[in-house]
């Protein structure tokens, strides 16, 4: 009897511990535009002719009240088990990167490293999930009142999934950083919780990406062009539709050459039981076009765990 | 006599079960309560002001407690004057019908771990036939948090990853 309880608890438990763990989101606290820019920390930049303003995080990081804020959201966050990417680091990473980057030659021919614009692209404070956070001070005659907000966002569907906001009763004494450590420690567990409700979504209704195809231009690929009578954008429907979890997605464009899905719920784990990504769940329709009959060649440019891209007709 | 001593004896027997089972009966209930915010506490508290109503006056200040947490844990508050507004603890309203056996044990004792009532806090008003029993009470929350994650009552964070 024993023997049997044994060998049933194993048969139990045997799957999830065969099961990998799912990838954990990167999550950083950025300060909010709004912020930035009643601060005067944005940076003008011509974008072919249109002024486009972006925040200046370099001169951000700078600012005491905001590292304080930030170094106690991570602090809390640390201690929930979820620690967080420091924005100021990620910042003095990305400019040491690029330094050493610049310096570093080959030996015997003396060639630099080779660096797309792509990759240059890709050399930015980025993560998984933005936590920005931000504040004002009204002042009310002698009283100081903190009007105080913390959203998260996903990055990758742009989707709002948690937010905290609110005004801190006014004050006579207070400085800043205490205001902003009151409004922290009152805020945070509300916006944990929600936090918690999008992980929960997470584990059982897959993870939400956003799924993107293209085309290689005169490579004669089209998503117009037919196999066995049916449409290429109609096979790739067909393959989401049997790869997705309960089917969840949405074909939000379809022209000659691109294709788009939005909220595509893609399983946590692998038919191996590994950690399933973006990027792992676009190869697999890369290997399934790679094969007869339709023998298209692709190249995979997803980069981060929820956006997916492939690029049809050549690598 | 000697039947008469017997019969003494098993009255007090009786007599002793009988409050075992009242005192222990006593442990396991939640006196009827209302629960709001007492300003920020200290990082990982909270600080509650808790009201029960009780036909006697001398309820103990471990039962105030014990209100106390079991409002943190299920209740949420919110002080409109302090603008301060907390979601339960316990986010699924099945958690305490499906950790049922798990919270008979945890308010019979364990509770007592996670509260502090602050000393000089304690207000006692007659209302009607009943009495209102009001006290400030610390929450330890982040502790009491990190042990219902430990026993997979609550979800953490990083629970999955």
């Amino acid at each position: 009897m024993k023997k049997l309880f044994l060998l049933l608890t194993i048969v139990a438990f045997f799957p999830v511990a065969m099961l990998g763990q799912a990838k954990k989101p990167t999550i950083m606290v950025i300060p909010s535009d709004v912020w930035c820019n009643e601060n005067g920390l944005m940076v003008t930049i011509d974008n072919m002719g249109n002024t486009d303003y972006i925040p200046d995080y370099e001169q951000a990081v700078l600012n005491a009240d905001l590292m304080g804020a930030i170094t106690k959201i991570n602090g809390l966050m640390a201690e929930r088990g979820m620690p967080l990417k420091d924005l100021s680091q990620t910042m003095k990473s990305i400019k040491e990167d690029q330094v050493i980057r610049d310096q570093t030659m080959s030996n015997s021919s003396g060639a630099t490293v080779a660096v797309t614009t792509k990759d240059m692209l890709l050399d930015r404070a980025k993560a998984d999930i933005i936590i920005e956070v931000g504040w004002q001070l009204h002042k009310r005659g002698p009283q100081k009142e903190l009007t105080y907000s913390l959203r998260a966002l996903d990055a990758y569907t742009n989707k709002q999934i948690a937010e905290n906001s609110g005004t801190m009763p006014p004050s006579y004494s207070s400085t800043v950083p205490v205001l902003l450590e009151e409004a922290v420690l009152e805020k945070m567990d509300g916006f944990v919780s929600q936090l918690l409700a999008f992980f929960d979504d997470l584990f059982a209704n897959g993870r939400e990406i956003s799924v993107r195809l293209l085309v290689f231009d005169g490579t004669g690929v089209s998503l117009e062009n037919e196999y066995d009578g049916e449409e290429l954008t109609d096979i790739i429907d067909n393959w989401m539709y049997e790869n997705t979890v309960s089917h969840r997605y949405n074909l939000s464009n379809a022209t000659e050459y691109r294709l788009d899905f939005e909220q595509v719920r893609i399983p946590l784990y692998d038919e191996r039981g590994r950690a399933m990504d973006a990027r792992r769940f676009i190869n697999n329709l890369r290997r399934y076009l790679k094969d007869a009959p339709y023998n298209i060649t692709s190249k995979n440019t997803t980069s981060g765990l929820g956006k997916a891209e492939l690029i049809l007709g050549e690598k | 006599m000697q039947n008469s001593n017997q019969m003494k004896k098993l009255l007090i027997s009786i007599f002793m079960m009988l409050s075992c089972v009242v005192m222990a009966k006593a442990e396991e209930t939640i006196l009827p309560y209302e629960i709001y915010g007492a300003g920020t506490g200290v990082q990982g508290s909270y600080v509650v002001e808790v009201i029960v109503t009780s036909k006697k006056s001398n309820v103990s200040d471990t039962e105030l407690v014990k209100s106390a947490i079991h409002g943190v844990l299920f209740k949420g508050f919110f002080n409109d004057e302090l603008r301060q507004s907390q979601k339960p603890l316990v986010t699924s309203s099945l958690a305490e019908q499906q950790y049922a056996d798990f919270f008979k044990e945890f308010f019979a004792g364990s509770y007592k771990n996670y509260g502090q009532a602050l000393s000089g806090s304690r207000r006692v008003t007659k209302v009607n036939k009943e009495y209102k029993i009001k006290m400030t009470v610390t929450v330890y929350k982040d502790q009491l948090r990190k042990d219902l994650e430990a026993v997979g009552v609550v979800s953490g964070l990083n629970t999955g990853f």
